[in-house]
Protein backbone atom coordinates (compact mmCIF):
# COMPACT_ATOMS: atom_id res chain seq x y z
CA UNK A 1 0.00 0.00 0.00
CA UNK A 2 1.48 3.22 -0.94
CA UNK A 3 1.19 6.03 1.62
CA UNK A 4 2.29 9.42 1.97
CA UNK A 5 5.12 10.61 4.11
CA UNK A 6 4.28 10.45 7.71
CA UNK A 7 1.07 8.52 7.21
CA UNK A 8 -0.31 5.95 9.29
CA UNK A 9 -1.36 2.23 7.59
CA UNK A 10 -4.14 1.53 9.39
CA UNK A 11 -2.52 -2.01 11.18
CA UNK A 12 -0.29 0.80 12.33
CA UNK A 13 -3.07 2.72 13.78
CA UNK A 14 -4.18 0.00 14.98
CA UNK A 15 -1.10 -0.91 16.96
CA UNK A 16 -1.09 2.42 18.24
CA UNK A 17 -4.54 2.77 19.36
CA UNK A 18 -4.38 -0.65 21.43
CA UNK A 19 -0.64 0.23 23.00
CA UNK A 20 -1.95 3.76 24.30
CA UNK A 21 -4.99 1.40 25.36
CA UNK A 22 -2.66 -0.98 27.25
CA UNK A 23 -0.45 2.28 28.85
CA UNK A 24 -3.96 3.45 30.27
CA UNK A 25 -4.68 0.31 32.05
CA UNK A 26 -1.13 0.47 33.59
CA UNK A 27 0.92 -1.57 31.18
CA UNK A 28 3.63 0.92 29.87
CA UNK A 29 5.38 -1.78 27.86
CA UNK A 30 3.78 -4.46 25.32
CA UNK A 31 4.92 -7.60 23.23
CA UNK A 32 3.96 -8.62 20.04
CA UNK A 33 1.09 -10.95 21.23
CA UNK A 34 -0.42 -8.87 23.55
CA UNK A 35 -0.11 -6.55 20.76
CA UNK A 36 -2.18 -8.71 18.83
CA UNK A 37 -5.06 -9.90 20.85
CA UNK A 38 -5.70 -6.47 22.05
CA UNK A 39 -6.33 -5.34 18.82
CA UNK A 40 -8.27 -8.37 17.91
CA UNK A 41 -10.41 -7.33 21.36
CA UNK A 42 -11.07 -3.86 19.90
CA UNK A 43 -12.29 -4.91 16.79
CA UNK A 44 -14.21 -7.64 18.03
CA UNK A 45 -12.39 -9.74 15.38
CA UNK A 46 -12.60 -13.44 15.55
CA UNK A 47 -8.39 -13.52 13.55
CA UNK A 48 -5.08 -12.40 15.38
CA UNK A 49 -3.15 -10.24 13.23
CA UNK A 50 -0.94 -12.62 11.55
CA UNK A 51 2.79 -12.66 12.55
CA UNK A 52 4.67 -11.53 9.50
CA UNK A 53 2.44 -8.84 9.26
CA UNK A 54 2.47 -7.47 13.01
CA UNK A 55 6.40 -7.67 13.44
CA UNK A 56 7.14 -6.03 10.12
CA UNK A 57 4.46 -3.17 10.67
CA UNK A 58 6.11 -2.57 14.58
CA UNK A 59 9.49 -2.75 13.01
CA UNK A 60 8.12 0.37 10.42
CA UNK A 61 6.97 2.08 13.63
CA UNK A 62 10.57 1.71 15.54
CA UNK A 63 12.24 2.81 12.11
CA UNK A 64 10.37 5.75 12.28
CA UNK A 65 10.72 6.00 16.26
CA UNK A 66 7.06 6.01 17.17
CA UNK A 67 7.74 2.87 19.10
CA UNK A 68 10.85 1.94 20.95
CA UNK A 69 12.04 -1.51 22.19
CA UNK A 70 14.40 -3.71 24.05
CA UNK A 71 14.67 -7.51 25.45
CA UNK A 72 13.01 -7.69 28.70
CA UNK A 73 15.59 -9.23 31.54
CA UNK A 74 16.38 -12.63 30.49
CA UNK A 75 16.25 -13.88 34.19
CA UNK A 76 12.50 -12.37 34.28
CA UNK A 77 11.50 -14.81 31.37
CA UNK A 78 13.63 -17.30 33.34
CA UNK A 79 11.57 -17.59 36.66
CA UNK A 80 8.48 -17.50 34.72
CA UNK A 81 9.60 -20.65 32.30
CA UNK A 82 9.18 -18.90 29.14
CA UNK A 83 10.76 -17.24 25.87
CA UNK A 84 12.24 -13.77 26.36
CA UNK A 85 9.89 -11.11 25.00
CA UNK A 86 10.78 -8.09 22.80
CA UNK A 87 8.75 -5.17 25.08
CA UNK A 88 7.61 -2.09 23.40
CA UNK A 89 6.83 1.09 24.20
CA UNK A 90 5.49 3.99 22.19
CA UNK A 91 6.86 7.33 22.46
CA UNK A 92 6.59 10.89 22.53
CA UNK A 93 6.60 10.94 18.77
CA UNK A 94 4.19 7.61 18.73
CA UNK A 95 1.80 9.64 20.49
CA UNK A 96 1.66 12.76 18.10
CA UNK A 97 1.76 10.61 14.97
CA UNK A 98 -1.10 8.08 16.69
CA UNK A 99 -3.34 11.89 17.47
CA UNK A 100 -2.61 13.18 13.93
CA UNK A 101 -3.64 10.07 12.36
CA UNK A 102 -6.84 9.73 14.21
CA UNK A 103 -7.76 12.77 13.36
CA UNK A 104 -7.32 12.51 9.89
CA UNK A 105 -8.99 8.92 9.71
CA UNK A 106 -12.14 10.60 11.80
CA UNK A 107 -11.74 14.04 9.20
CA UNK A 108 -11.76 10.99 6.19
CA UNK A 109 -14.82 8.82 7.49
CA UNK A 110 -16.74 12.24 7.88
CA UNK A 111 -15.72 13.98 4.88
CA UNK A 112 -13.48 16.72 6.93
CA UNK A 113 -9.54 17.94 6.52
CA UNK A 114 -7.84 17.85 10.05
CA UNK A 115 -8.09 21.78 11.10
CA UNK A 116 -11.12 22.33 9.03
CA UNK A 117 -14.64 22.86 10.55
CA UNK A 118 -17.82 22.08 9.00
CA UNK A 119 -19.78 25.56 8.79
CA UNK B 1 4.31 -25.33 15.93
CA UNK B 2 6.69 -26.93 13.95
CA UNK B 3 5.53 -25.36 10.65
CA UNK B 4 5.96 -21.86 12.37
CA UNK B 5 9.68 -22.30 13.51
CA UNK B 6 10.71 -24.01 10.40
CA UNK B 7 9.28 -21.19 8.23
CA UNK B 8 10.58 -18.71 10.44
CA UNK B 9 14.36 -20.39 9.99
CA UNK B 10 13.56 -20.92 6.22
CA UNK B 11 12.48 -16.72 5.49
CA UNK B 12 15.30 -15.61 8.02
CA UNK B 13 17.75 -17.91 6.42
CA UNK B 14 21.04 -15.50 5.23
CA UNK B 15 20.07 -12.47 6.87
CA UNK B 16 22.44 -10.20 9.27
CA UNK B 17 22.75 -12.72 12.69
CA UNK B 18 21.34 -9.91 14.43
CA UNK B 19 17.83 -9.42 12.77
CA UNK B 20 17.63 -13.24 12.05
CA UNK B 21 17.83 -14.02 15.99
CA UNK B 22 15.36 -11.04 16.61
CA UNK B 23 12.85 -12.09 14.62
CA UNK B 24 13.04 -15.99 15.41
CA UNK B 25 13.21 -15.15 19.00
CA UNK B 26 9.55 -12.67 18.68
CA UNK B 27 8.13 -15.62 16.86
CA UNK B 28 9.30 -18.01 19.34
CA UNK B 29 7.92 -15.31 22.54
CA UNK B 30 4.80 -15.02 20.28
CA UNK B 31 4.11 -18.84 19.78
CA UNK B 32 4.76 -19.21 23.42
CA UNK B 33 2.44 -16.40 24.44
CA UNK B 34 -0.52 -17.09 22.06
CA UNK B 35 -0.17 -21.32 23.30
CA UNK B 36 -0.11 -20.44 26.74
CA UNK B 37 -3.67 -18.33 26.47
CA UNK B 38 -5.14 -20.95 24.47
CA UNK B 39 -4.68 -23.16 27.34
CA UNK B 40 -5.86 -20.75 30.12
CA UNK B 41 -8.95 -20.11 27.92
CA UNK B 42 -9.40 -23.81 27.35
CA UNK B 43 -9.51 -23.39 23.76
CA UNK B 44 -9.72 -26.99 22.19
CA UNK B 45 -6.16 -27.82 20.50
CA UNK B 46 -7.40 -28.08 16.65
CA UNK B 47 -8.46 -24.54 17.09
CA UNK B 48 -5.49 -23.05 18.15
CA UNK B 49 -3.70 -24.97 15.49
CA UNK B 50 -5.97 -23.62 12.70
CA UNK B 51 -5.45 -20.01 14.51
CA UNK B 52 -1.72 -20.07 14.54
CA UNK B 53 -1.49 -21.60 10.76
CA UNK B 54 -3.31 -18.99 9.83
CA UNK B 55 -1.27 -16.17 11.60
CA UNK B 56 1.28 -17.91 9.41
CA UNK B 57 -0.01 -17.90 6.21
CA UNK B 58 -1.93 -14.62 6.44
CA UNK B 59 1.85 -13.44 7.11
CA UNK B 60 3.81 -14.83 4.42
CA UNK B 61 3.86 -12.05 1.93
CA UNK B 62 5.03 -9.89 4.79
CA UNK B 63 7.80 -11.74 5.79
CA UNK B 64 8.82 -11.94 2.71
CA UNK B 65 8.45 -8.15 1.73
CA UNK B 66 10.11 -8.03 5.64
CA UNK B 67 12.99 -9.77 3.92
CA UNK B 68 13.13 -8.65 0.57
CA UNK B 69 13.46 -5.02 1.87
CA UNK B 70 16.58 -5.88 4.50
CA UNK B 71 18.45 -7.49 1.83
CA UNK B 72 17.57 -4.57 -0.65
CA UNK B 73 18.62 -2.52 2.29
CA UNK B 74 22.37 -4.39 2.85
CA UNK B 75 22.88 -4.16 -1.03
CA UNK B 76 22.14 -0.69 -0.95
CA UNK B 77 24.72 -0.21 1.65
CA UNK B 78 27.33 -2.56 0.33
CA UNK B 79 27.15 0.05 -2.77
CA UNK B 80 27.30 2.76 -0.86
CA UNK B 81 30.30 1.44 0.78
CA UNK B 82 32.20 0.32 -3.01
CA UNK B 83 31.18 4.10 -4.13
CA UNK B 84 32.90 5.18 -0.66
CA UNK B 85 36.35 3.24 -1.59
CA UNK B 86 36.01 4.51 -5.63
CA UNK B 87 35.82 8.02 -4.33
CA UNK B 88 39.12 7.34 -2.20
CA UNK B 89 40.73 5.95 -5.01
CA UNK B 90 39.85 8.40 -7.38
CA UNK B 91 41.13 11.16 -4.75
CA UNK B 92 44.41 9.39 -4.28
CA UNK B 93 45.02 9.26 -7.93
CA UNK B 94 44.20 12.52 -8.48
CA UNK B 95 46.40 13.75 -6.09
CA UNK B 96 49.04 11.34 -7.92
CA UNK B 97 48.32 12.87 -11.10
CA UNK B 98 48.42 16.71 -10.13
CA UNK B 99 51.69 16.00 -8.31
CA UNK B 100 53.10 14.60 -11.18
CA UNK B 101 51.63 17.24 -13.35
CA UNK B 102 52.97 20.02 -11.22
CA UNK B 103 56.18 18.66 -10.89
CA UNK B 104 56.28 17.83 -15.02
CA UNK B 105 55.65 21.74 -15.79
CA UNK B 106 58.23 22.97 -13.11
CA UNK B 107 60.87 20.76 -14.60
CA UNK B 108 60.22 21.49 -18.29
CA UNK B 109 60.15 25.19 -17.39
CA UNK B 110 63.38 25.15 -15.10
CA UNK B 111 65.07 22.88 -18.40
CA UNK B 112 64.53 25.52 -20.40
CA UNK B 113 65.32 28.17 -18.40
CA UNK B 114 68.79 26.29 -17.55
CA UNK B 115 69.42 25.79 -21.71
CA UNK B 116 68.81 29.41 -22.49
CA UNK B 117 70.06 31.47 -19.50
CA UNK B 118 72.94 28.68 -18.14
CA UNK B 119 73.73 27.83 -14.15
CA UNK B 120 73.18 31.01 -11.49
CA UNK B 121 76.85 31.67 -13.22
CA UNK B 122 75.98 31.68 -16.29
CA UNK B 123 77.89 28.02 -16.40
CA UNK B 124 76.83 26.23 -19.00
CA UNK B 125 74.40 23.46 -17.83
CA UNK B 126 73.30 22.42 -21.13
CA UNK B 127 73.22 18.26 -20.15
CA UNK B 128 71.33 19.12 -16.93
CA UNK B 129 68.98 21.32 -18.65
CA UNK B 130 67.46 18.45 -21.46
CA UNK B 131 67.72 15.75 -18.24
CA UNK B 132 65.32 18.22 -16.66
CA UNK B 133 63.33 18.47 -19.87
CA UNK B 134 62.69 15.12 -20.73
CA UNK B 135 61.93 14.08 -17.41
CA UNK B 136 59.13 16.50 -16.91
CA UNK B 137 57.73 15.53 -20.38
CA UNK B 138 57.85 11.84 -18.94
CA UNK B 139 56.12 13.09 -15.82
CA UNK B 140 53.27 15.32 -17.81
CA UNK B 141 52.73 12.36 -20.43
CA UNK B 142 52.42 9.44 -18.19
CA UNK B 143 49.18 10.67 -16.97
CA UNK B 144 47.80 11.92 -19.91
CA UNK B 145 48.47 8.69 -21.70
CA UNK B 146 47.51 6.74 -18.44
CA UNK B 147 43.89 6.47 -19.14
CA UNK B 148 44.36 4.62 -22.77
CA UNK B 149 47.27 2.86 -21.69
CA UNK B 150 47.98 2.71 -17.76
CA UNK B 151 51.01 0.56 -17.81
CA UNK B 152 52.87 2.60 -20.53
CA UNK B 153 51.61 6.03 -18.63
CA UNK B 154 52.85 4.68 -15.08
CA UNK B 155 56.27 3.79 -16.41
CA UNK B 156 56.74 7.12 -17.88
CA UNK B 157 55.91 8.99 -14.93
CA UNK B 158 58.68 6.32 -13.01
CA UNK B 159 61.30 6.53 -15.26
CA UNK B 160 60.75 10.17 -15.33
CA UNK B 161 60.87 10.27 -11.36
CA UNK B 162 64.06 8.67 -11.66
CA UNK B 163 65.60 10.34 -14.34
CA UNK B 164 64.58 13.62 -12.29
CA UNK B 165 65.64 12.08 -9.18
CA UNK B 166 68.97 11.41 -10.13
CA UNK B 167 69.66 15.44 -10.74
CA UNK B 168 67.66 16.15 -7.73
CA UNK B 169 68.04 13.17 -4.93
CA UNK B 170 65.65 15.35 -2.15
CA UNK B 171 62.94 14.70 -4.88
CA UNK B 172 63.15 11.10 -4.29
CA UNK B 173 60.76 11.40 -1.31
CA UNK B 174 58.38 12.46 -3.52
CA UNK B 175 58.82 10.62 -6.45
CA UNK B 176 59.15 6.90 -5.13
CA UNK B 177 55.62 6.81 -2.93
CA UNK B 178 54.07 8.91 -6.18
CA UNK B 179 55.45 6.74 -8.65
CA UNK B 180 54.25 3.01 -6.71
CA UNK B 181 51.03 5.07 -6.13
CA UNK B 182 50.82 5.31 -10.11
CA UNK B 183 52.03 1.74 -10.48
CA UNK B 184 49.62 0.02 -8.46
CA UNK B 185 47.26 1.68 -10.09
CA UNK B 186 47.87 1.29 -13.24
CA UNK B 187 48.23 -2.91 -12.36
CA UNK B 188 44.86 -2.56 -11.07
CA UNK B 189 42.92 -0.46 -13.82
CA UNK B 190 44.70 -3.00 -16.74
CA UNK B 191 43.77 -6.06 -14.90
CA UNK B 192 40.51 -4.57 -15.11
CA UNK B 193 40.41 -3.60 -18.56
CA UNK B 194 41.69 -7.70 -19.61
CA UNK B 195 39.01 -8.60 -17.69
CA UNK B 196 36.56 -6.67 -19.21
CA UNK B 197 37.27 -7.73 -22.38
CA UNK B 198 38.04 -10.78 -21.61
CA UNK B 199 34.13 -10.99 -20.53
CA UNK B 200 33.23 -9.07 -23.70
CA UNK B 201 34.83 -11.68 -26.24
CA UNK B 202 33.98 -14.60 -23.79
Amino acid sequence: MRRKPGQLLPLELDILDAALDLRRRGEGEFHGFAIAQRIRDRHGARQLTAHGTLYKALGRLEERGLVVSRWEDPQVALDEGRPVRRLYTVTGAGERAHATGRMTATGSRTGLRPGTART
Amino acid sequence: MVVVRAWGRLYTRGLPAAQRERRLAELESDLHEHLDFARSTRQAAADTDFEVLSRLLLGVPADLAWRWAINRGARHRSLLLGRMVNVGKRVLLGLGVAVSVVLGAHFVMNGVGILLGGGEGGEPLTPWGVIEIVGGLMLLAGPALASRQPRVGAMLVVVGALVIGSTHLWLAAVNIPVGAALIAAAVVRSRRIIARRAAATG
